[in-house]
């Protein structure tokens, strides 16, 4: 059993500084959430922040840091109702929980309400494409909400493990593009930015901080991730990780570097908006619309 | 013996030994699990001795 380095208490968490007691753990993570807050310049004084809130363990934490790091900010928080059997109903009751209990605004919008159907209807036939049709189809719910809720911009629970897997997975797919974020558009005026507070905390921290707060209830495994890339991934860089400790770091370090080091590109894609439902796209139609006609 | 209470819900019997231990003993990555007693986080070089319920929550969660 190892004592925090600060008080002498029974440590909870081992961080790279020394072991940590419940109480300065928590007080270290909220400071690096702000740290990364601060780093990259993400919320500003009066500004309305939307957070997307499925009520699982990261955004979770998320939510609750934002509102314990008292900025100078109004929070708001949108869960997504995916419409999946068995997973959503218990999430979202926690998520109606948690927004009730620190007192945010919260709105909750539904596939049905974007398209008429439910993840599950609309995967029937290739349940395959979950995450990627989910992942359009959420992104533009939540930027929707955001837009009515006159959101400045939107805080998701992105943690360090989720930005190295998707470096990791750029790669993987060959995608350039991604990899290096080369693509320049007129979005600021049509999307709203988004920002991960969590960016810099390791998953692991972030759900020891749910453990140490209270903050968790057990909830069910969404059905699709076992479709996802993301899932070996995962498992792979969390072996490296326990070998290796830093790895998520120095592969976000990289990245962030990498990108310090691009030009940028000079050509700028003109958005439009889609001709089916007026979301912006560089294409005739977006993203989501395209993915409706496929799966519809 | 302890009881470990994994993070699906099921409960099994294995025996007592240091957190890390138990979890590669189960097939678990160290880094994908945390381990708490008592209702208190447990870290991966404490032993559980006899009698202990370890309860086991896994990092990853969704899609």
């Amino acid at each position: 059993m190892a004592d925090c380095y600060l008080c002498g208490e029974r440590a909870v968490f081992r961080t790279e500084d020394g072991p940590l007691c419940a109480k300065h753990f928590s007080k270290w993570y909220e400071d690096g959430v702000a740290a990364a807050i601060k780093r990259y310049d993400m919320i500003h004084a009066g500004d309305r922040v939307c957070v997307g809130f499925s009520g699982g363990k990261d955004s979770t934490v998320l939510l609750t840091v934002l509102c314990r790091l008292n900025l100078d900010c109004e929070l708001v928080a949108v869960t997504v109702d995916e419409g999946i059997g068995g997973y959503r109903d218990d999430t979202i009751l926690a998520a109606k929980d948690t927004a009730s209990r620190l007192g945010v605004e919260h709105r909750i919008v539904s596939f049905t309400d974007v398209c008429g159907k439910t993840l599950d209807e609309l995967l029937e036939n290739s349940p395959q494409a979950a995450c990627s049709v989910c992942g359009t189809l959420r992104r533009r719910a939540l930027n929707r909400a955001a837009r009515e809720m006159e959101a400045n911009s939107i805080a998701t629970g992105h943690c360090l493990d989720d930005e190295s897997q998707s470096v990791v997975m750029n790669y993987l797919r060959g995608d350039v593009t991604r990899a290096t974020a080369s693509f320049n558009s007129n979005s600021a005026e049509l999307f709203i930015p988004r920002i991960k507070p969590l960016c810099r905390s390791s998953e692991r921290a972030t759900v020891a901080y749910g453990l140490c707060n209270n903050l968790l209830v057990p909830l069910p495994e969404c059905p699709y991730t076992r479709y996802a890339l993301r899932k070996d991934v995962r498992t792979w860089l969390g072996k490296l990780e326990y070998a290796k400790p830093g790895t998520l770091t120095r592969i976000a370090d990289g990245q962030e570097e990498l990108l310090s080091r691009m030009p940028k590109s000079e050509v700028v894609t003109e958005l439009g908006r889609c001709e089916k439902c007026g979301e912006p796209t560089a294409n005739r139609l977006c993203a989501a619309c395209q993915q409706l006609e496929r799966l519809m | 013996m302890i009881s470990v209470v994994l993070p699906e819900g099921n409960t099994i019997e294995t025996e007592a030994g240091c957190v890390e231990e138990i979890l590669f003993r189960l097939g678990f990555n160290p880094y994908e699990v945390l381990a708490t007693a008592e209702g208190e986080l447990l870290l991966g070089d404490e032993f559980c001795a006899d009698g202990t319920t370890l309860k086991l929550t896994s990092i990853v969660h969704g899609g």
